[in-house]
């Protein structure tokens, strides 16, 4: 038997089994582990193909190891690892087994190097992630699961369709090219692969499955689900002119809302959308720079938003809830916990020294090469935005006293060591990205700390802040209060799902009294038909006739035999 | 042991089986043990000769000879042998299962109702390795006649209905259409014996093929081709292990095997002829996949809802034979695989459940698998399965069929199929979360020991069989190479 | 509606961080227009002061986003949802 190649992503699916079924004090060390354990089986392991095994016809090659993909799996165990402490502190063994089982199938998915093979990873994350939002406790979390399972069934389905299609037209599985978006193949894949992005109108599942989930669940959810969408966008349609528009949507949209929100995951949710369709741009622009800067983008905003995320769900384990309404008294209560989601905040703001930065103004430096003024305005506003809405609104929200006395009450410990070390992370990845740099696809001669890079970013995120606090001060903003922002899904869960139903009622309607009319037919003609034989059967002499009966059937059991035997 | 022997034994076995059971029917234990070990012993001689028909060997039995070129026989063949290990191990699970509904529900009869089990094991395995259109068309009417007992087992006036139901639609498609579509074929041919490439190939022209691709497609009742469908909604009603059996394991799989080898082995070739009936068949089967999953939302009764459920899927094997194209046929053969596994793993959990908790519609389910979570997970792995969610095997044959119907040129037929997939999402992926998720009722119980071994691990078991797909599919595009290439 | 001059909030943070903003904002756009002050900018936006225009505006749009959305798409918590797949 041919020796396995060891996906990495397999070690972490295999620890999940395993955690179902450890005692408490070890499920956060297995998971740990086997981040680890990956991490060093994807470093150790050089570049290339592992051989192809053959499969229904088809050949699986369950490894394939190149730069691109090394670089987003160190982030997704790296973001494991964070996670895993902070599981420490829950003791939800369903959950942790369903998270390791969801990050096991994206960084499966990263690894494997044939289309079929990817599906199949990609969907058993899927699976995991709506397992995960399953186990949450939440009010509401039940039918966020459900419609995260619709969501994932009809990108499955758009997936398979499109390797079927992809395969018909000759394409050999294995080969890893780009696909071109004018065959029915690569429509179908790439309508596929921006829904697990987050793109416009199939944004909404990232937002309402990360509301919905437990404090980990939330975290999990944004380090691995639309990670794997990127990766894929990036291996199959790299400079596809169509996905400049698309990301500049997210980033738009992503801001617009994340300023909005009141419920901060949801915020950092969105704001999350929108720093990956930054890396989507750049995605879709392709020079080498720019394609790099994508990748080392996806790379820090995955921890960074996993960072932000642990700090909200230390929140969520304490208070409930984490609605900025909601936050007065947050900060003489859980001060380190605040000064986590400020540190977070400034991060994701791409703020010199941290992690963001580097890979930002890489992406900047890519925009300016090609004199995109639209481009580069859009990767460079966005910080700003994020500056605004993930930084200074929670903390000042944070900040305002409220009126009981201010009893210490912070999160668990292992809740603010792993949410730390993910937020440190980015910290010393900002401080000293030549080792962000070295892991990246091309060679990258860009020097982050320039001055003349680092003051236009200070007068953005002073000039930024200077005004909205002086907003604040005028009494413009709005004011906080408890409420939810309708977006896409209110459609389908509203206005859609009544039309549905009523749709069905009608069907159904129809349907009845179709098979009424045919049981009506059906008993008229069985009813007429014996009348019409009952009219032949009429008294016959019984002795004669039974003689010329048994003389016919005899003589033609003759004729057959002897017939046979001519 | 020669192969000519467990050839044999595969079509005599179970029928011993039956008689064994009814004879020696006190005390109960001795009669549940006859029953699965007669099973077991099956399922052991089928994967015995599979894995000879995978070396290439072949072996051939005659029982009778009635007319000249046609005899009553039965060989060894890849499709053959796949499709009988897939229905004797599933059998084997059944019997398990069979045995702890019987005694869960205090079913009457219990031994006249294995006795019947075995007897339709043992006629789906005489279709399976049927060495001829005769022998199978013999072997068909056998099943009918077996299962017939099964869906009139209770006696009362709706089983009475039902089985007329289910025998006259059955009977009426084999003796109208299937016969003389036989008799046609033996005039064209001279003989019946199936052919790899197709006994017609070359020998029709385009009329007759039409006309004869039409009269086997809707002869072949047990495929559930609307408007040959009503058996499959009245046998619902029927005991659980006699709807396990018709839906999963016996006459639902022996349509689809019967359908496979009357494409491959009658046609083949010819089917090219045959343009028009097959693009009209496609619209006709392409269609009711999408109306089966749509009628199967509507229904409360989750027995009601997985028969309509199983006859989509199982139009999904017509519409992969009716393509012409070896990966059609191979994604058909995938398809009546993983149909079976799921088909059977979730009736058998339906089965469970009703026999624990008396549940039987579907706002009954919300949170039971949280109290019945081995079930249930088989249950979620069938769903996933029979809707062709990825990573499981019924996705690998939608994968195959929408590639097929995508290399004959032929794209809303790949459209329809994977709208029946998103309508099968519909009416089975909620119903499984729900299962999982919701709060878990707190008198769920018929019994104070909830559900016995006997009931949960035969889901489980063929829950597994679901995923074997996965492991051992590339074999098996090797193994099922032979039927479609024509001898030279 | 009519600004009033409020005094900053009680308690807050929201006049350290207005000093720390504006120190930030200043050093950058002094060192901005000493370093690029003379040299011809490649695009109009990376011309010096432009970034501070951006993060100007890119305030406001917010602001006014925030409003817009919440006034259209805003409303209150549900609690019990209803059946809604």
């Amino acid at each position: 038997m041919p020796s396995i190649p060891l996906n990495p992503g397999f070690v972490l699916v295999l620890a999940g089994f395993i955690v179902l079924a450890a005692p408490r004090f070890a499920r956060a060390p297995i998971m740990a582990g086997a981040g680890l354990l990956g991490l060093i089986l994807l470093l150790e392991h050089d570049f290339g193909a592992a051989a192809a095994v053959a499969q229904m016809g088809l050949p699986v090659v369950l490894l394939n190891l190149d730069v691109l993909n090394r670089l987003f799996g160190v982030a997704l165990l790296i973001a494991l690892m964070g996670l895993a402490i902070f599981a420490h502190a829950r003791r939800n063994r369903v959950e942790d087994a369903a998270t390791m089982i969801m990050a096991g199938g994206a960084v499966s998915a990263l690894f494997v190097g044939d289309l079929v093979s990817f599906v199949a990873a990609a969907a058993l994350s899927g699976l995991g992630a709506a397992w995960v939002v399953f186990c949450s406790q939440r009010e509401g979390a039940e039918r966020a699961g459900v419609r995260l399972l619709v969501w994932n069934g009809l990108e499955g389905l758009l997936l398979l369709v499109g390797v079927a299609f992809h395969l018909s037209a000759g394409a050999d599985s294995s080969v890893f090219s780009r696909m071109d978006v004018g065959t029915v193949g690569g429509a179908f894949l790439l309508a596929a692969f921006l829904m697990r992005t987050g793109a416009p109108l199939a944004h909404v599942w990232v937002k309402d499955t990360v509301s919905h989930a437990s404090p980990l669940g939330g975290a999990a959810l944004s380090a691995f689900a639309t990670i794997v969408g990127v990766y894929a966008l990036a291996r199959f349609f790299p400079s596809e002119p169509l996905l400049g528009p698309i990301g500049a949507a997210m980033v738009v949209l992503g801001i617009a809302y994340a300023a909005a929100a009141d419920d901060l995951r949801a915020a950092c949710a969105y704001g999350q959308i929108s720093q990956v369709g930054v890396c989507v741009t750049l995605i879709g622009l392709g020079s080498p720079l720019a394609l790099a800067a994508a990748e080392g983008h996806a790379f820090t905003s995955v921890i960074a938003f996993t960072a932000l995320q642990l700090a909200c769900g230390a929140v969520l384990e304490r208070r409930g809830d984490v609605r900025i309404s909601g936050f007065h008294g947050l900060a003489r209560a859980m001060p380190i916990t605040c000064w986590l989601l400020f540190i977070g905040g400034i991060t994701v703001a791409a703020m010199p020294g941290f992690s963001l930065y580097v890979t930002l103004s890489a992406g900047l430096e890519a925009a300016a090469q090609w004199e995109l003024q639209w481009l580069w305005t859009l990767i460079a506003a966005s910080p700003a935005g994020l500056f605004i809405a993930l930084t200074l609104r929670p903390a000042i929200a944070a900040h305002r006293r409220s009126d009981d006395a201010g009893v210490i009450n912070e999160a668990p410990f292992s809740m603010l060591l792993g949410a730390g070390m993910a937020t440190f992370f980015g910290l010393s990845v900002g401080l000293a990205p030549n080792w962000l740099y070295g892991l990246m696809p091309a060679d990258i001669a860009f020097a982050p700390f320039a001055w003349d890079r680092l003051a236009p970013q200070f007068e953005l995120l002073g000039a930024a802040g200077v005004t909205y606090i002086l907003l604040l001060v005028f009494g413009a903003l709005p004011k906080e209060r408890p409420m939810q922002l309708l977006d896409v899904d209110s459609l389908y869960r509203g206005p859609l799902a009544d039309a549905g139903r009523w749709a069905g009622i009608v069907i159904l309607r129809i349907y009845g009294a179709w098979q009424a009319a045919l049981a009506i037919v059906a008993e008229r003609t069985g009813a007429g038909l014996s009348a019409w034989m009952r009219r032949w059967d009429w008294p016959y002499p019984s002795r004669g006739w039974s003689a010329l009966q048994f003389l016919t059937v005899a003589g033609l059991l003759l004729i057959m035999l002897v017939g046979a035997q001519l | 042991m020669s192969l000519e022997f467990a050839l044999a034994f595969m079509l005599i076995g179970p029928a011993a089986t039956a008689l064994l059971v009814l004879a020696l029917s006190r005390p109960p234990g001795l009669r549940d043990v006859v029953h699965i070990g007669g099973a077991l012993a099956v399922a052991a001689a089928a994967l015995f000769v599979a894995s000879a028909a995978g070396q290439g060997e072949t072996a051939r039995i005659v029982l009778a000879r009635p007319l000249p070129n046609v005899d009553l026989a039965f060989s060894i063949e890849p499709l053959g042998a796949l499709m009988g290990a897939l229905i004797s191990v599933l059998g084997f699970a059944h019997a398990a299962h069979a045995a702890g509904i019987v005694r869960a529900t205090q079913e009457k009869a219990p031994a006249r109702l294995m006795a019947f089990l075995s007897l339709a094991l043992a006629a789906a395995m005489a279709v399976a390795f049927s060495a001829n259109l005769f022998s199978l068309f013999v072997s068909y009417q056998a099943l009918i006649l077996a299962t017939f007992p099964l869906v009139a087992h209770r006696g009362d006036e709706d089983a009475r209905r039902a089985a007329r139901t289910y025998l006259a639609t059955l009977l009426a498609g084999s003796i109208g259409l299937l016969l003389p579509a036989l008799v046609w074929t033996y005039a064209i041919a001279g003989a019946l014996d199936f052919q790899p490439g197709g006994m017609l190939a070359g020998r029709v022209d385009t009329f007759t093929a039409n006309a004869l691709l039409v009269l086997f497609v809707f002869g072949i009742g047990m495929a559930a081709t609307p408007p040959l469908h009503r058996w499959l909604a009245a046998s619902s009603n029927a005991p659980n292990p006699a709807v396990v059996s018709i839906h999963a394991v016996t006459v639902l799989p022996a349509g689809g095997i019967g359908l496979l080898k009357v494409f491959a082995l009658v046609f083949g070739g010819a089917l090219a002829e045959a343009r028009i009936a097959s693009f009209a068949l496609l619209v006709l089967v392409g269609v009711g996949m999408c109306v089966a999953a749509l009628i199967a939302l509507s229904k409360q009764d989750l027995r009601e809802r997985l028969s309509y459920s199983c006859m989509a899927q199982s139009l999904a094997v017509a519409m992969g034979g009716l393509l012409a194209l070896p990966v059609g046929l191979f994604a058909a053969a995938l398809q009546v695989v993983a149909l079976s596994c799921a088909a059977a793993t979730l009736t058998m959990a339906v089965g469970t459940v009703a026999a624990a908790t008396g549940r039987t519609s579907v706002a009954d389910y919300a949170g039971l698998g949280r109290v019945m979570p081995w079930t249930f997970a088989g249950f979620a792995l069938a769903s996933a399965s029979m809707i062709g969610l990825p990573p499981f095997s019924g996705a690998w044959a939608k994968l195959w069929l929408i590639t097929a119907a995508s290399a004959a040129g032929l794209t809303w037929a790949a459209g329809l199929a994977a709208l029946a997939a998103v309508l099968t999402f519909a009416h089975l992926g909620p119903l499984a979360a729900h299962a999982l998720a919701g709060r878990a009722p707190t008198d769920a119980f018929k019994r104070p020991d909830g559900a016995s071994i006997l009931l949960a691990a035969p889901v489980i078991f063929s829950a597994a069989a679901t995923l074997w797909l996965l492991l051992l599919a590339d074999p098996l595009a090797s193994f099922l190479a032979p039927i479609w290439t024509p001898a030279s | 509606m009519k600004p009033s001059f409020q005094p900053p909030q009680r308690g807050g943070i929201a006049g350290l961080a207005l000093l720390f903003c504006a120190v930030a904002g200043g050093a950058g756009l002094a060192f901005d227009f000493l370093l690029n002050g003379g040299v011809a900018p490649r695009m109009l936006v990376s011309a010096p002061g432009g970034r501070a225009l951006i993060g100007l505006g890119v305030a406001l749009v917010l602001v006014l986003a925030a409003h817009v959305l919440r006034r259209l798409l805003g409303r209150a918590l549900y609690r019990v949802e209803k059946r809604d797949a």
